[in-house]
């Protein structure tokens, strides 16, 4: 059980481990970069998989020092998946060695690999972004971690391989970033329309950092559900440490009160987002309670009926500004209106 | 595999009131500060003729034998298994860095660190079961430390006690009103704890708890808290 100590990794230990199961992981949709195939070495199942387009990967580039962990952003199209390995006894170092190789093979150039205290230990554990438990488990006394990149047809992909284990199962964790420079994908979804288009050659910016031009401003106001499909609803404030929407009146709310009160035919979602503070079930948890505050006063002080509102949370996976600055995570703890009217 | 640093922040920040070597075993004296400062643990390979000894010395002390059980004393809970000893209490400890739990940082007067403890949190403590001897643990820790007291509504509405040892901070002994829960209070004892910890140069807060605590769990989780760390004791 005692991790092996070499830092470099070598081939990985023979027979019952190499299961041999040939898993497709990482298949970026629509996209021109190709799937990758790993063999894992055991029975592997994906436990989990997060994508997200118009995000930004921290690539950890060299191990966490007390000025934080050195990363290099990779702005794209992000693809996370965690995987159990069934099978008990496996370190970290059986589990990294034949995933690196394939890595190496697959044309990816390592960038930075360490292991446990090697990493930074527990700093790196919670510097790095790693998928909640019980999707991905990280033993902080046996892990391993490697980034990689290479050039693809759209620009740089990078991958990010943490490996762990518990005493029944191997933990393999795959961040797949890939730059995209092609279509505007977040203008173009959100219907950002021309008032917004940068000069030509410039759209690329607005496509790959999620940033504030692309939603919708105070100054829209509840307008913006029409145009533009939603709406932050600013100033509300919710009692500390709790999800309930502080008693007071606000002028966001009484303005969408307003509209959907003129107009009974539309619904609207009310969608809550956390920064990224802390897992990821748990500030989906917070964030749909937080929507479920706002739609619970919006019915019960605004009288607007119950059908015209769903609530739903989506956490940290919108955001609209840095998570690395106080400013920024202030930002992006929000409740947007979505129309969700088709007609 | 829990690191080291767990095992030497639980005994520096909730010590003993008096530990003695006998041969292999470290048998801690307790005076009521709790399981962990009354266990004995392994400090040396021991097998089954080893454990008569431990026994006898905490009969002596007028403790029941009890036994800590970390990661690396597999062998020693499959001896104590086989003699009848039960397993007892398993225990995951938490942790955070610092930065992260202290913000957002909990609103003014919601809590605030003091040391010595204000009348009204050794109240709260006395009333949860947490007695002189407890107190006595926190009185003998030599490192920087505080209670934090939380306040809901302008009560007192909870308490926490919290000391470093190096970069690591450890909390123990939280304990909320129980007609004044669910309203935030341990969430801002635990932010306000880490803010304190950061001053004090601790870069992660730890704390234990029994598996078994399912609510305590799912708060410390929802502050973005890990297991990092387990043990468990055994007795008869």
């Amino acid at each position: 059980m005692r991790p092996d100590r070499n830092a470099t990794p070598r081939q990985a230990r023979p027979a019952p481990l190499r299961a041999g199961v040939l898993v497709v992981c990482g298949v970026l949709a629509a996209n021109a970069a190709a799937a990758l195939t790993f063999e894992f070495p055991g029975p592997a199942t994906p436990s989990a998989t997060l994508s997200i387009t118009g995000a930004s990967y921290p690539l950890p580039t060299a191990r966490w020092e007390k000025t934080g962990l050195p990363t290099k952003a990779i702005e794209g199209r992000v693809e996370r998946t965690a995987w159990h390995i069934d099978a008990p006894k496996l370190t970290s170092l059986d589990l990294m060695a034949p995933l690196r190789a394939q890595i190496i093979s697959a044309g990816f150039q390592p960038v930075f690999e360490c292991e446990t205290e090697g990493c930074g230990g527990f700093d790196f554990r919670f510097a790095t972004e790693v998928m909640p438990e019980p999707e991905m488990h990280v033993d902080l006394g046996d892990f391993r971690f490697l980034s990689a990149e290479r050039q693809g047809p759209n620009g740089v992909e990078a991958i990010g391989l943490l490996v762990s284990r518990s005493a029944s199962k191997g933990f393999v964790q795959v961040t797949r970033a890939v730059e995209e420079q092609s279509a505007p994908l977040f203008a173009a979804t959100n219907k950002v329309g021309s008032e917004l288009a940068p000069t030509a050659g410039e759209t690329v910016t607005l496509a790959m950092s999620n940033r504030p031009p692309l939603l919708p401003s105070a100054q829209a106001g509840v307008a913006h559900l029409v145009t533009g499909g939603s709406v932050v609803l600013e100033g509300l404030v919710f009692d500390t440490g709790s999800t309930e929407l502080t008693e007071g009146r606000y002028a966001a709310l009484a303005e969408l009160a307003e509209w959907l009160a003129d107009n009974p035919d539309k619904t609207v979602a009310l969608v809550g987002h956390t920064d990224a503070s802390g897992g990821l079930e748990a500030n989906i948890a917070i964030s749909k309670r937080r929507a479920a505050s706002v739609r619970a006063r919006l019915i019960g002080a605004y009288g607007i009926p119950a059908a015209q509102l769903e609530a739903q949370g989506v956490g940290y996976l919108s955001p609209i500004d840095s998570n690395l600055t106080e400013e920024g995570r202030q930002k992006n703890r929000r409740v947007e209106a979505i129309l969700t009217s088709t007609q | 595999m829990t690191p080291q640093w767990v095992y030497d922040v639980l005994e520096q920040s909730w010590p003993a009131a008096g530990t003695q070597r006998v041969g292999p075993w470290l048998i801690r004296a307790g005076k009521g500060g709790g399981q962990r400062v009354s266990a004995a643990t392994a400090e040396d390979t021991v097998g089954t003729a080893d454990i008569p000894q431990a026994e006898a010395a905490m009969q002596a002390l007028g403790q029941d034998p009890l036994f800590m059980l970390r990661d690396r004393d597999a062998v020693l809970d499959a001896v104590l298994e086989a003699q009848g000893y039960r397993k007892h209490d398993p225990v995951v400890v938490y942790a955070a860095p610092t930065a992260m739990l202290a913000s957002p940082a909990p609103s003014p007067m919601t809590a605030f660190p003091s040391w010595p403890p204000l009348a009204i949190a050794a109240q709260i403590w006395a009333d949860a079961g947490i007695g002189p001897g407890r107190i006595a643990v926190m009185e003998r820790v030599t490192g920087p430390k505080t209670a934090i007291l939380g306040r809901v509504k302008d009560r007192a509405s909870g308490v926490a006690f919290v000391a470093c040892y190096g970069e690591t901070a450890m909390l123990h002994a939280l304990e909320v009103v129980p007609n004044l829960r669910r309203q935030g209070s341990a969430n801002n004892i635990m932010r306000m704890a880490a803010i304190w910890a950061q001053d004090h140069g601790a870069n992660r807060l730890c704390l234990a708890v029994t598996a078994a605590n399912t609510n305590a769990r799912a708060l410390y989780a929802s502050l973005g808290m890990e297991v990092v760390g387990t043990y468990h004791y055994r007795k008869k």
